[in-house]
């Protein structure tokens, strides 16, 4: 870039700005570049504005080159994002943290757990043993595996009438030689029937497992909880 | 518009008060004074209240005995007038307590001169230029002309250096000033109001 577009550029130091006009006031053809350079810059701008002028009239656009990340603040990106945002923040705020909260206090606050008990139900698949629980409350089930035949682990899963696993705990052999309690979760189990079976194996890479035994019992709720949400 | 070296004829006419050789003179510094103006003020009026006090005083010095004498210190004889009725308005907006209105732009403001040298002739010429320029050296030139982003920016958003740059603008005024002189050998220029 010679001095004529450094100057309309205004990349020239004050002194070296007065120098120049000094020299191309006096110098014939220096008159010549600066004023071809200045007809250069005004109608360049000026071809570039119509032909924005003419991109807006024909797409209602503006032709503008923007970087990446200032096409993430254009209105028409960054408003839906916001609205998101500020859905997902308030969300957040008035329904799940309220939400977590409330069962926070619920799980670590003390309180009575309904408890019920498979050890005198029939092992063998006979007639369901009924009980009676709370929606939406835990409860926890006392079962005896029985100590023949012998296994180094066991597997207690809750299953349907149908064989549709819901949730399955593990016990060594050590635990099982007592009453185990299981903790059924608030919600986990709704009314129907269901089977605690007992599995055995030989450690945890066995994928062979032996039935043990197999508890049935059902479950239905409470008169003064079954309405609740 | 004739460009040349003043010579003791041409500044022999000037202080006969030859009509055709002042309307040259006032014609030829116009344009240079208006551009070196329009880097130091910022409205128009006051554009061409100094340029006139300039030409008058000028004019005016030529045909006193102890003025000028050296047609070849013509040009820097104007500067220095105009030097010195600028520094007078400055003192005069001053006082007047008008001084946002006359101040000067900052020094590294790129001159802005109002497209008054734009006619149609030169955007056709304009056209000429970009329509032989790479789509990418258009977008430089748009981003440096129409944007007016900060041309380190601009570099680095189109992945090119400030040597680049500067070759870019200077290759492309040389092909518009060769245009642009053909075309002001053979016609006058017709300014248009309204852009392109």
């Amino acid at each position: 870039m010679n001095a004529a577009e450094q100057y309309l550029l205004g990349e020239l130091s004050e002194e070296l700005r007065a120098d120049f006009e000094e020299h191309f006031m006096s110098c014939a053809e220096c008159a010549r570049d600066i004023r071809a350079a200045a007809a250069f810059m005004e109608s360049t701008r000026a071809v570039l504005r119509e032909e924005d002028l003419a991109t807006v009239r024909a797409t209602g656009k503006p032709k503008i080159e923007r970087s990446w990340w200032a096409t993430l603040f254009r209105p028409m990106i960054a408003a839906p994002v916001m609205a998101v945002l500020i859905a997902v923040l308030a969300y957040q705020s008035f329904v799940a943290l309220p939400r977590l909260k409330s069962s926070l206090s619920e799980a670590t606050a003390p309180r009575t757990l309904a408890a019920f008990s498979l050890i005198n139900a029939d092992s063998r698949g006979g007639a369901a043993t009924l009980f009676t629980v709370a929606k939406d409350q835990p409860f926890a089930l006392y079962v005896d595996v029985p100590p023949q035949p012998t296994f180094p682990i066991y597997t207690l899963a809750v299953e349907t009438s149908g064989g549709a696993p819901q949730f399955t705990v593990a016990a060594t052999a050590d635990q099982a030689k007592n009453t185990l309690q299981i903790l059924v979760p608030a919600s986990r189990l709704k009314e129907g029937q269901y089977a605690l079976v007992v599995r055995g194996s030989s450690g945890p890479n066995d994928t062979q497992e032996t039935e043990v035994a197999s508890f049935p019992f059902a479950i239905q709720y409470s008169p003064s909880t079954a309405h609740q949400n | 518009m004739e460009f040349f070296d003043f010579d003791e004829t041409y500044f022999r006419r000037l202080q006969s008060r030859d009509p055709l050789t002042e309307d040259h003179f006032v014609s030829y510094f116009s344009d240079l004074l208006h551009i070196k103006l329009r880097s130091r003020l910022n409205s128009s009026p006051a554009i061409e209240d100094v340029k006139q006090e300039t030409f008058v005083r000028v004019l005016a010095a030529l045909r006193t005995e102890s003025g000028i004498r050296s047609p070849e210190r013509l040009g820097a004889f104007v500067n220095s007038v105009c030097n010195n009725v600028l520094m007078e308005h400055y003192r005069s907006s001053a006082r007047t307590k008008q001084p946002d209105e006359n101040a000067p732009d900052p020094p590294d403001k790129t001159i802005d001169l109002d497209g008054f040298l734009v006619t149609k002739q030169t955007c056709d010429q304009v056209r000429q230029v970009l329509d032989q320029l790479p789509e990418k050296d258009r977008r430089l030139l748009r981003a440096l002309f129409l944007e007016e982003k900060e041309k380190d920016q601009i570099c680095h958003e189109l992945k090119v250096d400030r040597g680049y740059l500067r070759v870019l603008v200077h290759r492309a005024k040389q092909s518009f000033r060769a245009l642009y002189e053909k075309s002001e050998r053979s016609a006058s220029r017709r300014p248009i109001p309204e852009g392109c």
